[in-house]
């Protein structure tokens, strides 16, 4: 009786112990990532410097205006099933919205908002909202102007005051990281955060040096170079430009 | 007997003239291919050619317009100002102060005979004098040969107002406009004179013409539909000389733009699911959050 029991448990054993190995090799060799342990990842944020992150190839490139936000942190990787260096969370400001700037399967590459300026990652594609900006603004820093367009529709030019020469504006693609009220700016609260980092300044303001469009009291500044790195425009820009999505493709150049 | 059969046998042709060319400008022309909306100006054909100026046509249907100034080079018509236009089955035609033949009577030597009997004229009474046949020299038109019974005049004292007072045109129309819409035009006359004498129109009406004579027959608003379907309205069509010289004034051609080829259809494998194209929604305009965070200013 024994011997009947012992002869047909030992087979049922080997099985299951069979089926367990294959269940974790599948796992181990085919999702590698989602084992990634996040927690000990740094987050992609304005306030963040993450000096692994790959840099834009391509800066002064623009985009199919495909943007993309994730529904929870997910971790950020230096190539398509390479190692994670870093993770982005669906906050910043507001939510986050990444603008897509190369894509494989299963993959999109996007800029980040951490530092140093021209920063990206690939994040899967699982996980991830996909949505479409129309819009782009482009900033010219020797004329001194900001443009937007809509479906490649010039919507307004705009003189604008940008970075002096010894605090310049940021060249390059980077994008509209949050749209917020800033009630300690009391003349000009409204501040659009962009992705990029003045070049010069390590900290400003008790900040991490962070880029953005905003508005200013004084007329005269529009047209000069005179900021520590934003963008200032008039009122009319700034009610456009409130209704532009987050991670719209910003494109600074010196033209 | 005989001076009242000539005026009559010369009316009589004329008005050959006027029926056939009428006949022949509304028949339809037998041309299969397919033509463009078009329209001109002024053309003419004859011992005097003139090629049609302005001239524009649309063949895709879009909106083509010219102007010109003056015409070539000629001695039988001038104009201030004409336009064409041709569009999507639409045409029209502007024209200002046309001249034919001008200062043709200011050329005639009068002869010495006549210009007696001209002085001579009394006061009054003279209405019922017969004009005399006096041979006119060669005006350098297409005309044939004419006496001064061909003159569009009634009686002794008309003929000497006229010889003696000479016009400046053989005939003179300040402006024609023109224009047609699928199968449907219409024409616009402003004032017309015929050796100074202001001509009124009996009707603009199509096919109506003026009351002949023999130094031109005119037709007004001629149409014709041709085979292809196209439509063509003729504001004025001037004989001179019973056929050796024809002017068209004001002329628009309608028809329907050549069709776009359609697109062959790509072949496609049996079975094959059609490719999935999802395109991402509109991203969302951002709500502003309260918060503060230094930027550079």
């Amino acid at each position: 009786m024994r011997d009947e029991r012992g002869g047909s448990s030992v087979p049922a054993l080997a099985v299951l112990v069979l089926l367990g190995v294959v269940a974790a090799v599948g796992i181990l060799g085919n999702k590698k990532h989602e084992t990634v342990d996040l927690t000990t990842l740094t987050a992609s944020t304005t306030s963040t410097t993450i000096t692994t992150a790959p840099l834009d190839a391509e800066p002064y490139a623009g985009t199919t205006g495909l943007v993309v936000h994730p529904r929870t942190e997910a971790a950020l990787y230096s190539s398509p099933d390479a190692d994670a260096f870093g993770k982005i969370g669906p906050t910043q400001f507001g939510p986050t919205w990444l603008p897509v700037v190369e894509q494989t399967d299963g993959w999109v590459r996007v800029l980040l908002p951490s530092k140093p300026n021209r920063s990206t990652g690939w994040l899967q594609d699982e996980g991830l909202d996909r949505a479409t900006s129309s819009y782009l603004i482009r900033v010219h820093t020797s004329s001194r102007t900001l443009e937007l367009f809509e479906n490649n529709r010039s919507l307004g030019t705009w003189k604008a005051g940008v970075g002096a020469t010894k605090t310049p504006t940021p060249p390059g693609r980077t994008f509209l990281l949050g749209s917020i009220i800033d009630r300690k700016r009391s003349a000009s609260p409204i501040v659009l955060p962009l992705g990029a980092h003045s070049p010069t300044l390590d900290t400003f303001g008790g900040g991490p040096g962070t880029v953005a469009i905003h508005g200013w009291p004084n007329p005269h500044v529009f047209g000069a170079a005179i900021s520590a790195g934003c963008v200032r425009v008039p009122k009319t820009a700034l009610a456009h430009l409130q209704k532009v999505p987050l991670g719209t493709l910003v494109l600074i150049d010196s033209k | 007997m005989r001076r009242q059969l000539t005026p009559t046998v010369l009316t009589a042709a004329a008005v050959a003239g006027v029926v056939t060319f009428s006949l022949v400008a509304s028949a339809p022309v037998g041309n299969a291919a397919a033509r463009p909306s078009s329209a001109y100006a002024v053309s003419a054909v004859g011992q005097v050619p003139i090629p049609k100026t302005p001239y524009a046509e649309s063949l895709d249907g879009k909106r083509q317009t010219t102007s010109a100034l003056e015409l070539p080079k000629n001695p039988l018509i001038s104009v201030r100002a004409g336009t064409a236009t041709a569009g999507n089955d639409s045409a029209s035609v502007e024209l200002f102060d046309v001249v034919v033949g001008p200062d043709i009577l200011s050329q005639v030597t009068i002869p010495p005979e006549l210009k007696q009997q001209c002085s001579a004229l009394p006061k009054t009474g003279a209405d019922n004098l017969p004009i005399p046949d006096i041979a006119l020299p060669d005006l350098g038109l297409p005309l044939p040969k004419l006496s001064t019974k061909d003159l569009p005049v009634k009686n002794l004292p008309d003929l000497c107002n006229l010889l003696l007072n000479p016009p400046k045109s053989l005939l003179g129309i300040d402006s024609l406009n023109v224009w047609c819409s699928g199968d449907d035009g219409g024409v616009d006359i402003g004032s017309l004179t015929l050796l100074g004498q202001t001509i009124k129109l009996p009707s603009t009406k199509q096919g109506a013409s003026l009351p002949s004579n023999p130094l031109a027959s005119i037709t007004v608003n001629s149409q014709g539909k041709h085979s292809d379907g196209a439509f063509t309205i003729t504001g004025l069509s001037i004989n001179l000389g019973g056929g050796t010289e024809v002017i068209n004034l004001a002329s628009a051609t309608c028809a329907k733009p050549a069709a776009k080829p359609k697109p062959k259809p790509q072949p496609q494998a049996p079975h094959e699911a059609p490719a999935q194209v999802n395109t991402p929604p509109a991203a969302p305009v951002p709500t502003p959050v309260k918060t503060h965070h230094p930027v550079t200013g």
